[in-house]
């Protein structure tokens, strides 16, 4: 079955406010679908609710992944089944390793009566991190390192784009991961983003700024005001965007000028 | 000690020996499983194991400083006053240790030797069922390499029948006898523990590891260690093990002193998986001379209380300081660890990093000494304790102490609490990692500084026992 | 409950505390608070305890803010039971120990100083000690700041004339109430020959803000046993200690707090700079109770030793009975960075010079809080006891 991600009606609340007040959006494998809008409107409350944050209550609505609704799943479970989120600010974790950090997770897809050894992707698990690392141009030194300690904000995106890379899901969500990038650094990540996302893949792409989409060409684009999709078109409405800024989608002035 | 001797140090009794304690065959009292301390008890010990007069007297005056001696008013004084000394073995001889079985063993332990993967002998051995744990193949192979360097590694009551020499040099000099109510005790009645003595200019390439895997001789409640590296020489020692060692006797309390000659070199790694029932209360402190170095590492799991507090005696010019802890208290035990560095000579250097976590009931107490000398000029220390609470009945406390004179010395302490972050476990979780998986990783990412430090199979052991503690719910 | 309105009831529990102080044993060097200060320093022969009434011990400098009430306390313990009776002793409690109860039955002059509800006072209150006439001294102050009050209170004590010895014991005991926003600056900048025990305690109740300062400067020997309970939900507290000391100085700081309610937060930073033999002893301990979640509490103690001769003692403890925390301490003992001065010489700033700048430097974010006017008074006497380093 070709994989999806279907969003229907989802409202979500923040602290007993609510945020999302109606999406209605699918993504299929192959497409990516680009998400912009202001600060404030919604957008990385919308990506924690898919991905499952405790934090975030969800009101109403469906969330389908691939035919299955996960609203009420844990995060874990909702990776397990091949939803993915890049963050905005990956935290870190000292004294875990990238290279432990991942085991552990690609080690959490294997059933648990399988030994490693007889597992194909724990294996190979040593040889998969070295080629994802080379194919990324990332030092192969960060395997060592503790995750995401000390990490740059460039390095935190790359290592973002290489466990996507290993955990090989079927639909990504990238929340605003051209922010604090800067232009050598973003183009270094969207080449990471457009290798690994191949045909299998569905891509949410969720920023402020029409930059990143310079290097990620999506296929289709989608409006976030005050909690809801104001309008959705093609590549051209980025650009219509870029132009003439969230003013022109009926947002107040001070409200359009982002940071 | 086999009976024989024992029947041969009979015969060399001292004629004022029935007049002073008031019956006439020690080897009859032995027989007798004799609980409680006395002079009596004393006095047949040190005969039945031959020793020389001056360490006769030595336990005798350990005693009297024993009983002399008030208990602690500090740590748990609670768990301290409630110690009954007269319901407590105090020398035990190898053969008298059987008699268990295996079914008294308890459940838990088992089930954490199954987990741990520890091999039939060694759960006996460990569990008190089996006197004699030896690995006989890999004891001889690192026995000859040894002999063949010139190292000294034997039990401590061999090392005083066979190297009385330098034990009279070295017995006590670290730690005085009347250093405190425990050391006292222990100097009384001490039975086992290592003897090492590493030559000039020798590195000891492979870790020497007391008991379990080597030497049952080693074990013991009141084990006495003494090591001794000679100038420019290097020694990594490894007591105790992951797997829990049970016994059901409520009191351990060891000495263990380390000299580190100019130069040399001393890591001192322990494990401490003690039975919930034991109060563990143990003194540690080596003396480092000029640009020694030396490093405790110390692991504190087991136990219902365990006191302990790590020391180097900076007292050589260069000389470096560093000691590693962690500890993990779960419901019901009190882990009051530490570290004591004193810097007693210039340029002396000092690391303290300490790591404790408490989970449910537990509490963890950091306990800690910094002086620094007014000679101690250029000195430095840095101190960083860490603690995190799992759970809402957990507790962690913080007690510092640092004296420092003079103005070219910088010292540097910070301490944190904390609990698990939720956004680390949520980060972990989108990444497919369970709530408990996720809990799991940060915390061996926690005392990660620590599991670097140990030999890959302790460290592999280590996390697995982490895993077994944290089993169960964790708020 | 009736209460004598004669304020004997005062009378009967200083002939108790007397009676307590006199057998009480002498505080025990086992413990942090005297570890390394000999009691017998404040010793004090039964002779010269001499508890006559001395009004104008505690001096108010300058106007009274309007609306502020300033009482003496025995007439207060008469006229005014109900503010005085179940506050008195409260906070400093007599039997914390000899000196207190010492404080408790012979005080020679007390205040109580009271805001009541509402009431904010546009100027700060000064009081002012000068050390001069008997050797014994005791003085109180009782705080009261009822709920939504404002005020700042500076207690100062400055040379007097008299020469030789002086003893002198002052307890200070705060009530904030809920929403009070109370902050006290304690100046101690007396003769040399001076000794001085003193013993402040804060109770702040619901969303009570309390800020000290307390700027340790003059003296031969200065202990000092400074806490604050957070009683109250939402309540804060924010602590400054400012220690210079040189020659043969000797001050022993040590606090407390105590976190009984949930969502409070403390926050303290002592600064010591220390010169020639002087030593200075820190000890503080926080203490988060189990119920009260949701704290932050952080303590800081840094030491700046100007001379190899100085010593610092530092035992910052912390008690955490609650996992919802966020608590970090942190101690550093050391010279001044040589690049700093440096830094600073190369610019043509003689050394001297300096390292007084470095040290205001260091000291000053402990004054950021204050009305101009205190900054100004603590600025005054930190650069002449800088002059005098």
């Amino acid at each position: 079955m070709s994989s999806s991600l279907e969003i229907r009606n989802l409202r979500v609340a923040v602290a007993g406010k609510e945020i999302v007040q109606g999406i209605t959006l699918t993504i299929r494998a192959g497409e990516k679908h680009a998400l912009m809008g202001p600060n404030g409107s919604g957008k990385s409350t919308l990506s924690n609710a898919l991905m499952g944050h405790p934090a975030y209550t969800i009101l109403s609505g469906e969330i389908l992944l691939n035919g299955e609704d996960i609203a009420k799943m844990p995060a874990d479970e909702r990776s397990r089944k091949g939803l993915f989120l890049a963050f905005q600010y990956p935290v870190a974790i000292p004294g875990v390793s990238v290279a432990n950090f991942l085991r552990s997770a690609v080690k959490a897809r294997v059933p648990k009566n399988v030994k490693d050894g007889d597992s194909e992707a724990m294996r190979g698990f040593r040889k998969t991190l070295k080629a994802a690392m080379d194919e990324l141009s990332i030092d192969p030194a960060f395997a060592t390192r503790y995750l995401n300690d000390g990490f740059s904000g460039g390095e935190k995106k790359r290592i973002e784009i290489l466990q996507m890379a290993i955990l090989k899901p079927s639909i990504a969500i990238l929340d605003e991961t051209d922010s604090g990038l800067d232009i050598d650094a973003l183009r270094v990540v969207s080449d990471g983003i457009n290798r690994v996302c191949g045909p299998e893949t569905g891509v949410l792409l969720i920023t402020h700024y029409q930059r990143l989409l310079n290097y990620v060409k999506p296929d289709f684009v989608h409006v976030l005001i005050h909690g809801r999709i104001v309008r959705s078109g093609g590549p051209e409405l980025a650009l219509e965007l870029e132009a003439g800024g969230y003013e022109s989608f009926g947002l107040a002035p001070d409200r359009a000028a982002g940071g | 000690m086999a009976p024989d001797d024992a029947q041969a140090q009979v015969s060399r009794i001292g004629d004022d020996y029935a007049e002073r304690y008031g019956f006439h065959d020690p080897s009859e009292y032995l027989k007798n499983a004799p609980v409680g301390i006395s002079h009596a008890l004393v006095e047949s010990m040190t005969r039945v194991k031959g020793e020389p007069e001056w360490m006769r007297e030595l336990r005798h005056k350990a005693l009297d400083t024993f009983l002399a001696k008030p208990m602690p008013t500090w740590g748990n004084t609670g768990l301290l006053n409630a110690i009954d000394f007269d319901k407590i073995h105090y020398y035990v001889r190898p053969q008298d240790r059987e008699g268990r079985t295996w079914e008294e063993v308890p459940d838990d332990i088992k089930k954490t030797f199954d987990r741990l993967g520890i091999p039939e002998a060694e759960r006996k051995f460990l569990a008190g069922v089996s006197a004699q744990y030896e690995s006989e193949v890999v004891y001889h192979s690192i026995k000859e390499e040894l002999t063949k360097q010139g190292v000294i590694f034997m039990g401590m009551d061999q090392g005083l029948k066979e190297h009385e020499d330098i034990v009279r040099k070295y017995f006590g000099t670290v730690i005085p006898v009347a250093d405190n109510k425990f050391s006292a005790l222990n100097s009384a009645v001490w039975s086992g523990g290592s003897f090492i003595y590493v030559p000039k200019n020798t590195d000891v390439g492979i870790p020497l590891q007391a008991y379990f895997r080597i030497n049952a001789e080693n074990m013991g409640q009141f084990e006495r260690t003494l090591i001794i590296a000679d100038e420019g020489s290097r020694v990594h020692y490894i007591e105790g093990c992951t797997a829990p060692i049970y016994s059901s006797d409520s009191l351990h309390s060891a000495v263990v002193e380390l000299i580190a000659m100019p130069g040399a070199h001393i890591r001192y790694t322990t494990i401490q998986n003690w039975s919930h029932n034991v109060l563990n209360l143990v003194t540690k402190r080596a003396i480092a001379h000029e640009n020694a170095v030396v490093e405790w590492v110390d692991g504190n799991i087991g136990s219902k209380f365990t006191m302990k507090y790590p020391c180097v005696y900076l007292k050589g010019e260069g000389a470096r300081g560093e000691i590693l802890s962690i500890a993990f208290a779960g419901d019901g035990q009190h882990q009051d660890a530490g570290a004591k560095m004193y810097h007693l000579a210039p340029n002396t250097s000092s690391r303290i990093t300490s790591k404790s976590i408490s989970k449910d009931g537990g509490r963890a107490t950091y306990r800690g000494m910094v002086r620094v000398q007014p000679n101690a000029t250029g000195s430095k220390v840095s101190v960083e304790c860490d603690a995190l609470l799992l759970g809402t009945a957990a507790r962690s406390d913080t007690y510092p102490t640092m004296e420092v004179s003079g103005e070219a010395v910088k010292v540097e302490h910070e301490a944190r609490i904390s609990k698990i972050s939720e956004e680390q476990v949520f980060y972990l979780q989108s990444r497919g990692l369970s709530a408990d998986e996720a809990r799991l990783l940060i915390v061996n990412g926690f005392i990660e500084p620590f599991t670097k430090a140990l030999p890959m199979e302790f460290a592999v052991e280590l996390n697995r026992l982490i895993e077994l503690e944290m089993e169960g719910g964790v708020g | 409950m009736s209460v004598a309105a004669d304020g004997s009831w005062l009378e009967d529990l200083r002939q108790l505390a007397w009676e307590w102080y006199h057998d009480a044993p002498e505080p025990s060097r086992s413990v942090h608070l005297w570890r390394y200060t000999d009691p017998a320093i404040f010793r004090i022969p039964e002779q010269i305890i001499d508890a006559t009434p001395r009004p104008g011990l505690i001096a108010p400098e300058g106007p009274i803010p309007t609306g502020i009430e300033v009482l003496d306390l025995v007439e207060a313990a008469m006229s005014r039971p109900e503010l005085v009776r179940d506050r008195l002793g409260a906070a400093v409690r007599p039997v914390a120990g000899k000196l207190e109860a010492l404080n408790f039955a012979r005080f020679q002059h007390g205040l109580v100083v009271h805001a009541p509800a509402g009431v904010v006072a546009a100027t700060p209150l000064t009081l002012v000690s000068k050390l001069g006439g008997p050797r014994f001294n005791a003085s109180r102050i009782l705080v009261i700041a009822d709920e939504d009050s404002d005020l700042t209170i500076v207690r100062s004590y400055g040379a007097g004339d008299r020469k030789g010895e002086i003893q002198a014991n002052g307890v200070i005991e705060v009530f904030a109430g809920a929403r009070a926003h109370v902050r006290l600056i304690v100046i101690q900048d007396l003769q040399p020959e001076a000794r001085l025990h003193l013993a402040q305690r804060t109770v702040a109740d619901r969303d009570a803000r309390v800020e000290t300062i307390v700027a340790s400067l003059g003296g031969a020997v200065m202990k000092a046993d400074i806490g604050t309970v957070l009683a109250g939900k939402g309540a804060e507290s924010e602590s400054w200690g400012v220690v210079v000391g040189d020659g043969a100085q000797h001050f022993d700081h040590h606090t407390v707090h105590t976190h009984t309610a949930g969502h409070t937060r403390s926050r303290f930073n002592y600064k010591t700079v220390l010169k020639g033999h002087a030593r200075s002893v820190y000890t503080g301990s926080i203490r988060i109770e189990k119920d009260a979640a949701n704290c932050e509490a952080y303590q800081e103690n840094r030491n700046l030793m100007l001379e190899e001769t100085a010593h610092a003692d530092s035992i910052p403890e912390l008690e955490i009975l609650n996992n919802e925390v966020q608590c970090t301490h942190g101690a550093t003992m050391g010279p001044i960075e040589p690049e700093y001065l440096f830094y600073l010489e190369s610019r043509g700033i003689p050394h001297d010079d300096a390292v007084r700048l470095f040290v205001d430097g260091f000291v000053t974010p402990a004054f950021n809080r204050v009305p101009p006017a205190v900054e100004a008074s603590l600025r005054g006497h930190l650069a002449g006891r800088m002059e005098r380093l």
